[in-house]
């Protein structure tokens, strides 16, 4: 009875559950149910370039669910930026914060658990002091027992204005990443989750910099409030490596991802 | 080479495990527990699909247990527009393969 009386109590936790996102990086194709609005907030560390280098970017999220299909989000985004810098014989460390505006727009086309395969496309524009980016995504997804498994194409185009006295325009720069991942759900509430991540930068039709990131997970969901965590270590570099065997020049070697949310 | 491995790896696996829809498929033995016909529970995934799914992401029957389902519904009934019948068939075929 008393088992009966709390599943009542917590039915409205189901009722506004939210999309089940289990990983940090990779997305499913699921999306917010009709009506409901979910803040998230994004904290994402990088460090280990040859240079000093760390990262922190801070985002928060305002998702809303439109349709049974359709979803968009606002984001805030601050990037704090520490690097060193050699002049001549003299090195300094430099510090950039910048700030930015995203909003994204997904639509899920097939749904993981009625067909054989959950897809959908994802898209999101970017306005910064900096740059401005845009970003699209196709997203595969399916559920298996206590397994999910999930895939994301995604290509990244972003735009820095040049403004030099003799030539001013955009500097452009064109990502192609590749992320798959999987979870098993060890218990209702917990799963245990193993991201990867193929990270590619393209300049000028070729393939520049490549290295690919690995790491596990863990995801914490409750009624209305999730919570995931990943600690991707670079594991390997395919181009651009500098006397390493990883990419310390474009890429970290490592990142941490922290993501939580709340339904409502 | 080393990309084409992995996406070669990943198709692969989301090509095998996406022959079938993971939503439980209703079959005769089923429907003889269930004292109804197999039509009436396969009329009842279609209408999860198509009711339920046209609100909100669909959760596999295995997630929860039949008493917990019919409150489930009983609780979902009261915001949307099914009425008895229809509420009455999917709560047969989500009990069919509840935990």
């Amino acid at each position: 009875m008393k088992k009966i009386l709390l599943f009542v109590f917590l039915l409205n936790g189901f009722i506004m559950l939210a999309q089940d996102r289990l990983f940090t990086y990779t997305y499913q194709s699921t999306v917010l149910n009709k009506g409901n609005k979910e803040i998230e907030v994004w904290n994402t560390y990088r460090t280990g370039r040859d240079d000093f280098y760390n990262r922190l970017d801070h985002r928060t999220e305002f998702e809303i669910g439109l349709g049974s299909k359709l979803q968009t989000a606002f984001y805030l985004n601050l990037t704090s930026k520490t690097s060193s810098n050699d002049v001549g014989s003299v090195k300094f460390y430099e510090t950039e914060n910048e700030i930015s505006f995203s909003n994204e727009w997904k639509l899920k086309l097939l749904d993981p658990v009625a067909n054989p395969i959950g897809m959908a496309l994802y898209g999101e524009y970017s306005i910064g002091s900096k740059e401005y980016a845009l970003e699209a995504k196709i997203i595969l997804d399916k559920k298996i027992n206590k397994f999910v498994v999930a895939a994301n194409a995604i290509y990244e185009l972003e735009l820095k204005p040049v403004l030099e006295a003799d030539d001013s325009g955009w500097e452009k720069e064109n990502k192609a990443d590749f992320n798959f991942a999987c979870a098993y759900s060890f218990s209702q509430k917990f799963s245990l989750t193993l991201e990867n991540s193929f990270k590619n930068v393209i300049e000028e039709g070729e393939i520049k910099h490549s290295a690919l990131y690995s790491g596990l997970g863990l995801s914490h969901m409750m009624d209305n409030f999730w919570l995931n965590f990943t600690i991707m270590p670079q594991i390997k570099s395919f181009k651009g490596e500098y006397n390493h065997s990883l990419n310390l020049v474009e890429f970290e070697k490592v990142q941490f991802r922290l993501i939580f949310s709340y339904v409502f | 080479m080393c990309f084409r491995n992995i996406v070669s790896a990943v198709i692969l696996i989301l090509g095998l495990s996406a022959c079938a829809s993971t939503l439980y498929l209703p079959t005769e033995q089923d429907a003889v527990v269930q004292n109804v016909s197999l039509n009436t529970l396969i009329r009842g995934r279609e209408l999860y699909i198509s009711t339920c799914g046209g609100c909100h992401n669909l959760y596999l029957p295995a997630k929860y247990t039949n008493q917990e389902w019919i409150l489930i519904m009983g609780k979902m009934q009261e915001k949307t527009k099914i009425d008895d019948s229809q509420k009455e068939l999917i709560t047969r075929y989500l009990i069919t393969s509840a935990k």
